[in-house]
C-alpha cells in the first residue's frame, strides 16, 4: 500500500511556543515576512491574547500549515501543473514551475489561506512538508522541533503508526471539514469544540 | 533519539534519522554546545550542525540516560544566527567623543589591553585594587559555572584583589525563603521528572510555559496522567491557559493567600501532625518575652544552649530536644499550646504560626487577594486533600517589595503538609535535575587573595560613594537589566574613570563605555558545564568570528600586563581537566567526554530525584524553620502579608493608578535574545492593556501612548488584551531603547535596594548576614549569595495618549 503522510496535533499539549514555525523558517530559508508554518491563537483578537472577559478566559493554539488535502483545490486550479501530489501524499508546490504574480489562483482556491505570495521572487510558496528531509530519511523540521508530544507525524495508511493511533485516541478532525477537500492534518478536540 | 521518536510520534521503522551521526556523507559536522541560554537557566545541551565554518542548524542534543529531557525551544533553535547578528561586536573600539555620544574608533587588541591594564595599575596604586570592580552576571555567557561564564574573571579578580559584585541581580524572594526554611536556597523541590507523582501541582507566580519550557513539559506529562494543575498569578499567560484551575489574585497578595490557606488547613486538620512534629520547628517553644527559641540552658543552668525545648504532652513536662534530632523516646511533643516554664512564658512555634494564620480568615484573605471567598475555601481543601502536592514558587514573587515574606508564607504552608522530601511533593523556587559538580575553586583561584565582595543589589552605591573608580563589565548589561537606568546614566557611570564592556553584541551599557571588547559566543569557544545529570563539554563549533576573544583569553592577556601572567599559563584543556577532578564526576574525564560526543552522564546519588529525602534540612535545627527568630527585630519572625510601599493600594496610586510590570515571554526572555527569526514573530514592543482601562482613558488600539511616573517615561503603542488584570499594564521584558518611540521601561521600574536608597527592605541586611553565617559554618552546602530583587513590579504609572 502507498504511504499517506499526515499530521495529528494534540492541542492540549501545544503551548504555542512556535518552535515549529521557527524551525520551518530556518530549514526552508523562508524569506522575511513570509511564513509557511504559523501557530495561530484560538482566543482573542491578537496573537497570544485570550477569548473572554477577565477573569473568565481561555486560549489555545493551532499550528497551521498546508493541509496536504487529498482533494486539493489548489492543484485543480494551477494552470502550469506546478502543484502535484506525490505517491506518499505530499502536495508539492514547485516554485520553478509557478507562473507567478499574474496568476495567484491557488492562493484564492485554498480554503485555509496557507499559500503565500513571495512578491520578491514572483512565485507562490507553501509548505512542502519538508519533502527534501523526508527523502533523506528525516522528519519535517516542524515535527522535529516539537518536544511537547503535541505533534504526531507518520503514515496514516499504517494502522499501527503512532499518527494513526493518535488520530483515533484524540478523535482528531481536520479544520473546516465541511469544505470537503479531505485534508490530512488533524486537530484534537480543542480546535473544533 | 528515542525521545524524539516518542515525542513526535515519528515512525522510526520507516524513516531512520541519520541527523545525529557525526559522519554524514555530506560535509556537515556536529558539535555539542550549551544553549546560549537567553536567561531561562534551563541550559539545554544543543547540537550545532556546521557546514563550511558556519552554523546552519541547531537541534536538541539527545541527553544520555534521560531522553525525555532532550529539548530545544524556539530561542535555542533560532540561536544558530547568534554569531552573525547585526549588532555583533566585531573588533575592539575606544570612545573618541563624550560618553554615550556614539563616536568610536577601532583599535587593536594590543592598544585596548595596554590602556586597560595601565589604568587598572594606576587606580590600584592610588586607591588600592578594590577600587576596580569586575562586574558581570555572566548572562550572555551562560550556561553558568564554566571557564568563561565568570570563571576567568573571578580568577583575575581574586588574584588582583578587585571588587566583585556577587549574587544575582534578581530572583530573591523564593530563594531567601528556601534559605530561611530549609537552610538551602535551592532546596525543597524535587526533580521535575518527579512531578508526575504529584496529585496537585501549584505553579505560583511563574509563566513556566514560556520561560522554562523544558520543565513545563513535565507538568503537562503529569496532567496527562491526571494531576491537577493550579496556576496562581494575576496574568492570564500561556501557563494559566494550560491550568486546570487559574487563580487570578491581586498582585503581591500571594502571602495573604498562602496564610489564608494555612489557616483553613490548620482549622480543618489538613496537615500532617507527625511530620510537623518531627521535621519542622513547630513543637519548639518560643519565649514570649523576646521571641527567641527557648533553650535548655534557659530553664536549667546545666542545660545546653544548643538544645531546643518541647512540651511533652504525655508526661506534661518540658523536654530538651537537641538540634538535628527528630524524635525522643517516649516523648510526644505538643504542637499547640502556651506554657510557662521556669517562669518563662512560651508558645510553640506552631501555635504562633496558627495564630498568625488566624489573622487571615477567608473573608479577610478574599478581600486582600480580591478573590471570591469560596475560592479560598476550595483552594485550601484541594491543596490539603489532594496530596502529595508540588508547589513551584516562581520568580514573579521576588519582584515585589515583600517577595521574601510572600515566598516564606508559601513555604510555611507547604511545610505542614508533610510533602517536602517525599515523591510528588516539594515546595521551592528552584527545581532541577541532579547535576554533578565541577571543581571550580582552583580555576577561580579561590585560595588566592580574595576579591573584595559586595552584594550586587548594593554594589553600585560604592561607585556613587567614590569607592569604585573602574568597572570591567563582562557579559552583562546593567542599563538594560537594572531598574532606573537614569540613575546609572546620571549617577553611576559619570563617577567611573574607566568603564570597559566585553560583550558579544552592542548593548545599551556598551554605548557608555570607554573601551568595548568583542567577546565570543558559546559557539566559538570550549567550555564545561553540568546539567540534567550530565557533564557537558561545550565544544567550539566555529570561529572565533571577527576579532572576538573569549573571557579566558582576555583575562589571560590582561593578567600578563598586570604582572599576574604566571597564574594564567594553563591551557584550556588543563583547566577543564582540573574542573573535572571532582568526586561527583564519576568516571568522567576530558578524553572520555571528547570520545562521547561531549556529553556523559554522571552517577547520581541515591534519592537524587527527591530534595531532602532524608528530611535532614540544612538549617541549624535540622528542621524546616518557618519561624525565624532572627527576623523578629523587624516583626517578621513569622511570614505575614504587607502591602508594598508602592502599589495600587498606596497613596501614589491616586496620581499613578496603573500597575506597570514586565514579563518573560517566549520570544524575548532577556535583552540578549533578539534574533531575527524570533523578532519577526514579535517585531516590536506593545503595551498590553485591559480594554476596561483603555475605555476610561479614551484610548484606542494602536494609539501611541506615554507611560510615565516620577522616575521616567516611555512611549509605545498599545494593544488590548483581556489577559491583563484590570488596573495593570504590561510589556514583555527584553526590549532595548531603540525599540521604543522614546524612553525605556527600565526608567519606570522601582529598585528595591540600590541605587535609590529611599527604599530598602530591612530584611535584606539580615538575610545577607544569615547567608554569610551559614556559609561560614558550611552548614549549608552549595549556598550562593542571593539578595532581594533589585527590580520590582511595584511600579505605578499613568498612561496618556500622545501624538509623537
Amino acid at each position: 500500500m502507498e504511504k499517506q503522510y499526515g499530521l495529528v496535533y494534540d492541542l492540549e499539549r501545544c503551548i504555542g511556543c512556535q518552535a515549529c514555525s521557527v524551525a520551518c523558517k530556518i530549514e526552508n530559508k523562508v524569506a522575511p515576512g513570509l511564513a509557511l508554518h504559523e501557530v495561530k491563537t484560538i482566543g482573542g483578537d491578537h496573537p497570544d491574547t485570550p477569548a473572554g472577559v477577565y477573569p473568565n478566559l481561555n486560549m489555545h493554539w493551532s499550528p497551521t500549515l498546508c493541509m496536504h488535502c487529498k482533494d486539493a483545490p489548489c492543484m485543480d486550479v494551477c494552470p502550469s501543473n506546478a502543484i502535484t501530489r506525490r505517491a506518499d501524499g505530499i502536495v508539492l508546490l514547485e516554485t520553478d514551475d509557478c507562473i507567478g504574480l499574474g496568476c495567484k489562483k491557488c492562493t484564492w482556491a485554498c480554503p485555509y489561506g496557507v499559500i503565500q505570495v513571495n512578491e520578491a521572487e514572483g512565485v507562490m510558496q507553501k509548505c512542502n512538508l519538508c519533502s527534501h528531509l523526508i527523502d533523506e530519511g528525516k522528519q519535517p523540521a516542524c515535527v522535529d522541533a516539537c518536544v511537547y508530544e503535541a505533534t504526531f507525524f507518520g503514515d496514516l495508511n499504517d494502522p499501527k503508526s503512532s499518527v494513526s493511533n493518535k488520530l483515533l485516541a484524540l478523535e482528531a478532525r481536520p479544520q473546516q471539514e465541511e469544505r470537503g477537500t479531505d485534508p490530512v492534518v488533524f486537530y484534537s478536540q480543542k480546535w473544533w469544540q | 533519539m528515542d525521545s524524539l521518536q516518542t515525542t513526535s510520534g515519528f515512525e522510526s521503522s520507516e524513516l531512520a534519522d541519520s541527523n545525529i551521526s557525526p559522519n554524514r556523507a555530506n560535509n556537515s559536522e556536529f558539535f555539542t554546545v550549551g544553549c546560549p541560554g537567553m536567561g531561562c537557566h534551563q541550559n539545554c545541551p544543543l547540537q550545532a550542525e556546521v557546514v563550511d565554518g558556519a552554523i546552519v542548524k541547531v537541534r536538541p542534543q539527545p541527553i544520555p540516560g534521560a531522553p525525555e529531557e532532550t529539548h530545544a525551544c524556539l530561542r535555542g533553535i533560532a540561536s544558530y544566527e547568534l554569531p552573525n547578528v547585526k549588532t555583533r561586536l566585531q573588533y575592539p573600539k575606544k570612545r573618541v567623543g563624550e560618553r554615550g555620544s556614539g563616536q568610536w574608533q577601532q583599535i587593536s587588541w594590543e592598544e585596548a589591553l595596554d590602556t586597560i591594564a595601565d589604568k587598572m595599575l594606576s587606580i590600584s596604586d592610588e586607591h588600592g585594587p578594590q577600587a576596580i570592580e569586575m562586574a558581570g552576571s555572566g548572562s550572555s555567557s551562560v550556561p553558568l559555572g564554566g571557564l568563561n561564564a565568570g570563571g576567568a574573571t573571578q580568577r583575575l579578580a581574586n588574584l588582583f584583589g578587585c571588587t566583585e559584585v556577587i549574587g544575582w541581580p534578581v530572583d530573591g524572594g523564593p530563594f531567601v525563603a528556601g534559605m530561611v526554611n530549609y537552610g538551602f536556597l535551592f532546596g525543597g523541590a524535587n526533580d521535575p521528572r518527579d512531578w508526575v507523582n504529584a496529585k496537585t501541582i501549584i505553579i505560583w507566580g511563574e509563566n513556566m510555559a514560556e520561560s522554562a519550557m523544558r520543565d513545563f513539559n513535565h507538568v503537562m506529562q503529569a496532567q496527562a496522567q491526571g494531576t491537577q494543575l493550579i496556576v496562581i498569578g494575576p496574568t492570564f499567560d500561556a501557563t494559566a491557559a494550560k491550568a486546570d484551575w487559574w487563580i487570578p489574585l491581586h498582585p503581591a497578595s500571594d502571602g495573604a493567600l498562602a496564610l489564608g490557606m494555612l489557616n483553613l488547613m490548620i482549622e480543618r486538620g489538613l496537615y500532617d501532625i507527625e511530620y510537623t512534629r518531627r521535621h519542622t520547628v513547630g513543637p519548639f517553644l518560643v519565649r514570649d518575652d523576646n521571641g527567641e527559641f527557648l533553650r535548655e540552658s534557659d530553664i536549667n543552668p546545666q542545660g545546653s544552649a544548643e538544645n531546643f525545648v518541647v512540651w511533652d504532652q504525655t508526661s506534661y513536662r518540658a523536654m530538651a530536644m537537641p538540634p538535628r534530632t527528630h524524635t525522643l523516646t517516649d516523648v510526644e511533643p505538643a504542637l499547640h499550646g502556651q506554657h510557662e516554664i521556669a517562669g518563662i512564658g512560651c508558645h510553640t512555634a506552631f501555635q504562633l504560626l496558627a495564630n498568625r494564620a488566624a489573622e487571615y480568615p477567608p473573608e479577610t484573605t478574599a478581600e486582600i487577594c480580591e478573590l471570591p471567598v469560596e475560592t479560598i475555601h476550595k483552594l485550601a481543601t484541594t491543596y490539603g486533600n489532594n496530596r502529595p502536592s508540588t508547589v513551584k514558587v516562581g520568580i514573579g514573587l521576588s519582584r515585589t517589595f515583600y517577595g521574601d515574606l510572600n515566598s516564606r508564607a508559601i513555604l510555611a504552608m507547604a511545610s505542614i503538609t508533610g510533602d517536602v522530601g517525599v515523591p510528588g511533593g516539594g515546595a521551592s523556587g528552584w527545581a532541577r535535575h541532579y547535576a554533578p559538580m565541577l571543581n571550580g575553586d582552583p580555576v577561580y583561584a579561590a585560595d588566592a587573595r580574595r576579591s573584595n565582595r559586595l552584594h550586587i543589589s548594593t554594589g553600585h552605591n560604592a561607585v556613587i560613594d567614590g569607592d569604585i573608580k573602574a568597572m570591567l563589565v563582562f557579559a552583562s548589561n546593567p542599563l538594560n537589566s537594572k531598574p532606573n537606568a537614569n540613575t546609572w546614566i546620571n549617577q553611576v557611570i559619570p563617577k567611573l574613570e574607566l568603564l570597559v564592556v566585553v560583550d558579544i553584541v552592542d548593548t545599551w551599557t556598551a554605548q557608555y563605555a570607554d573601551i568595548v571588547l568583542p567577546g565570543t559566543t558559546i559557539y566559538e569557544r570550549t567550555d564545561l558545564y553540568t546539567v540534567l545529570g550530565c557533564t557537558v563539554l561545550s565544544q567550539q563549533a566555529i570561529g572565533p568570528m571577527y576579532e572576538a576573544k573569549s573571557d579566558h583569553e582576555i583575562c589571560t592577556l590582561l593578567a600578563q600586563r598586570l604582572g599576574l601572567g604566571e597564574y594564567f599559563t594553563e591551557t584550556t584543556d588543563q583547566l577543564l581537566a582540573t574542573m573535572l577532578d571532582h568526586p561527583t564526576q564519576t568516571g568522567i574525564t576530558l578524553e572520555k567526554l571528547k570520545m562521547n560526543n561531549g556529553i556523559m552522564r554522571a552517577e547520581a546519588p541515591e534519592n537524587a530525584m527527591i530534595s531532602f529525602a532524608d528530611k535532614q534540612f540544612f538549617t541549624p535545627s535540622g528542621r524546616i524553620e518557618f519561624y525565624a527568630p532572627y527576623l523578629g527585630a523587624i516583626g517578621e519572625a513569622l511570614p505575614c502579608h504587607k502591602e508594598p510601599p508602592e502599589g495600587r493600594r498606596s497613596a501614589l496610586a491616586e496620581k499613578y493608578p496603573l500597575q506597570f510590570y514586565t514579563g518573560r515571554r517566549k520570544f524575548t526572555n532577556q535583552s540578549q535574545s533578539h534574533l531575527s527569526t524570533t523578532k519577526e514573530l514579535c517585531p516590536k514592543p506593545l503595551l498590553r492593556m485591559n480594554p476596561n482601562d483603555a475605555a476610561s482613558r479614551e484610548l484606542n488600539e494602536g494609539d501611541l501612548v506615554k507611560v510615565f511616573n516620577d522616575r521616567g517615561l516611555l512611549k509605545v503603542e498599545i494593544q488590548f488584551s483581556q489577559a491583563l488584570r484590570p488596573g495593570s499594564v504590561w510589556i514583555e521584558h527584553g526590549w532595548k531603547p531603540e525599540d521604543f518611540v522614546e524612553g525605556h521601561y527600565q526608567n519606570l521600574l522601582l529598585p528595591s535596594n540600590a541605587p535609590d536608597r529611599g527604599m530598602i527592605n530591612p530584611a535584606f541586611q539580615i538575610y545577607w548576614g544569615i547567608w554569610q553565617e551559614y556559609a561560614e559554618q558550611a552548614a549549608s552546602p552549595g549556598l550562593a549569595p542571593y539578595g532581594l530583587a533589585d527590580q520590582l513590579f511595584d511600579c505605578q504609572v499613568e498612561v496618556e495618549k500622545t501624538d509623537s
